[in-house]
Parts: structure tokens; sequence; C-alpha cells
């Protein structure tokens, strides 16, 4: 009887290893495969997106750059500074939104755009959508330069309906990236 | 007739959100526009079609006390492979469905049918039930999609014939609760009242006629 209960108890685990051993193959195939293509496909989405909010010839990563910023991109056009392209991560409703941020030498916003967000669907989610709710929303910060503020704090940014912790979140993510650059730009 | 039942359980009487009430997580949160709906509608009858050939396969070789960690391993696995692989090959597919498919792990639809139906049947009959019940889930998300969308943002279809859909109530009038949670809970709760009295009204008809 003990005999019978150890063997059963060995075929249970023989099998689940077995299901997990191959699984576990098969995702790592998978991987190997598709590891490098990826990779190419995100790093081509960032080059559109920077050329989207900071128009260049070249984007070169810079070292060294402030805690509060995630990236920060020297943008070059032949051999002049352009300005920089700035990712932030500020914090909405839903989880950091992962943004970049157009930065030309006068100090003044050229783009914003939003790579990755959790903002709720059909609310604040609207502020990366390419609807026109969205595409205006953005667009309000090219041009701007200091420190912005939504309307509800006194500012001047119109905040989206039914969304202010993501308009106060992108607004503040462009604050960190004007200050990042400000610093930059000396 | 046997394929005839199990397309009809699959859209009504034993539909998987308005029914059987699995999924409840994925329905509330995303079904606020016809885009989404339809996304994740594909997305899970895609995986439940292979996760339910998968697992009609090995029913025989999985022993029955350790079958719910193996199924999940196994859709596990599927739904990762599938991520990469889009990713990978079709970028902007990948894109517009990402949100949607770690979501799918998540969805006790796919363990669901798994545990009730593929386990038991076999690979032609689970097959199609992975199909018709995604079909069901599908148009279950559809439905609460249209309505949301409409009375929460006033606009049709937003992300699926022009970014921002063709607006059938003037800006400013819709009720934003509509596409907050309690209105997916309103708006599920009237559905499934409808699919019962639906369902009950067919079971007459064909009593009559017997």
């Amino acid at each position: 009887m003990k005999k019978g209960n150890l063997s059963y108890i060995l075929h249970l685990t023989l099998v689940l290893l077995l299901i997990t051993a191959v699984v576990a193959a098969l995702l790592g195939l998978v991987d190997s495969i598709t590891r490098d293509k990826i990779a190419a496909a995100t790093r081509e989405k960032l080059e559109t997106s920077m050329a989207l909010v900071l128009q260049a010839d070249t984007y070169a990563p810079v070292e060294n750059t402030p805690a509060e910023v995630a990236a920060v991109y020297e943008a070059r056009t032949g051999d002049a500074l352009t300005g920089y392209v700035i990712e932030v991560k500020p914090s909405g409703f839903g989880g950091e939104i992962d943004m970049l941020v157009g930065v030309d030498a006068n100090c003044t916003v050229t783009g914003v755009s939003i790579i990755s967000h959790g903002e709720t669907s059909g609310l604040g989610a609207v502020a990366a959508a390419n609807s026109q709710a969205g595409v205006s929303f953005r667009s309000q910060f090219a041009g701007t330069s200091g420190t912005l503020a939504v309307k509800k704090d006194g500012g001047k940014i119109d905040a989206l309906t039914g969304a202010t912790v993501t308009s106060r979140a992108v607004t503040d993510g462009v604050n960190t990236a004007l200050a990042c650059a400000g610093a930059l730009l000396g | 007739m046997q394929v005839k039942k199990q397309f009809k359980e699959g859209l009504l009487t034993k539909n998987p959100v308005l029914v059987q009430l699995l999924g409840m997580c994925s329905t509330m949160a995303i079904t606020t526009t016809l885009f989404n709906g339809l996304g994740m509608g594909v997305c899970v009858t895609v995986i439940l079609i292979c996760s339910n050939i998968c697992i009609s396969l090995l029913r025989k070789a999985i022993p029955s006390k350790v079958r719910i960690a193996a199924y999940v391993v196994i859709i596990a696995g599927f739904v990762t492979m599938v991520d990469l692989l889009l990713k990978a090959f079709l970028p902007s597919l990948s894109e517009s469905l990402g949100v949607f498919i770690p979501l799918i792990v998540v969805n006790c639809i796919i363990l669901g049918r798994a545990e009730a139906f593929a386990s038991k049947n076999g690979v032609v009959a689970s097959a199609l039930d992975g199909l018709f019940q995604g079909v069901g889930y599908t148009l279950a998300l559809v439905v609460m999609c249209i309505l949301r969308e409409l009375l929460g943002n006033g606009t049709f279809g937003a992300g699926v014939i022009s970014a921002d859909g063709i607006r059938l109530i003037p800006a400013g009038y819709p009720m934003t609760a509509m596409i907050l949670p309690v209105g997916g809970f309103l708006t599920l709760g009237c559905l499934i009242a409808f699919s019962q009295w639906l369902t009950k009204k067919l079971a007459e008809k064909e009593a009559a006629q017997k």
C-alpha cells in the first residue's frame, strides 16, 4: 500500500514536471526567435515617437541624467543642437505614464507623446488616444515654457473631462522635463 | 445536431458572460468602446480554441489531482507565446491589442472551459466549444460596449470606424458614469435579464412546437 502511494505521488510529480518542462522549453524557443525582433520594434517605436515630439536628424542618449527623469536624448540636426527629448514617468491614476517630451534649445516644449500608460479606458486613456480630444489635449503643451498647471490649479492647461488626475500627471511630467532641459541648457 | 446545440449554448443558453458569469473582471474593465470589445473578444476566442485543443489532446495523460496546475501552466504558456509572437511579427496589431493579452491569463473563461468541457470531450468538439464560447463572449462584450459607449460617451465605433467614431449624442450630455464600473454593472444586469427573458421565450416556443 505504501509503495503504491509513493509511485502514485511520483507519477503526479513526473507528469507535472514534464508538462512544465515542455512549456518552458517552448517559451525559451519562442523567446530566442522573437527577442531581437521585439527589441528592434521597440527601438523603432521610440524613434518614431521621438521624431514626433522633436524633429531632428540624430538622437543620442545622454549619460548621468537626474533621477526624476527616465532618459534624456540629445537631438541634433547636422551639428547644431536642436534640443532634448526627455522620457519621464509621472504617476497617473493607474500607475506610471511613460511619456516623451520634446524641448527645443530655447527651453520651449515642442511636443508630447505618451508611449504607455494604465489610465482608465474612455477617460484618462483619452490623453494618449489619437482622437480629436486626445490630440488637442497633447497639442496644448507645444510652445509652452516655465512651470505649467491645469486650470483647476490656476494654470492654463485644459484638463480632460473626468480625468483631472491624468491631466495633472501629464502636466507634472512636462514640468519635470522642462526643469531637466533648463538645467542641461544652463 | 451536436454542433447546433453547442452553438446555441455558447451564444445564449450557456453564454460565458451572461449565464456562466465567467471573466467578469475583464468584462467590466474593457467594455467601454467597441474597439476594446472586439479586440478582447478576438484574442480570447483564439486562445480559447488553442487551449481547448491542447487540453483535450492531453486529457488522458493528465492525472486529475494535478489537472488545475497543468491547465494553468499550459494556458499561461500559450498566452505568453502568442504575446511574444505578436510583438515580434505583427507589432501594429500587438500595439492595439497589447493591453488585453496579459488579461487573458487571468480570464477564468479559459480555465472554466478547460475544466468543464475540453477535459471530458474529443478534440473536434473541444475546438468547436472554444469557437462558440469565444463568439458568445465576443457578442456579449460587443453589445455591452455599444450600449456603454453610446450612453457614456455619446459615440459609436470609436477606434473602429474612425478615431473619434460617430457622435450620436452631443458632447456634454452623455452620462460619464456609464463608462465607469457602475455603468458596467448596470448594463450587465439589464443584459442578463434580457437574455434570461429571451431564453425563456425560446424554451416556451420549443415546448409549444412539441
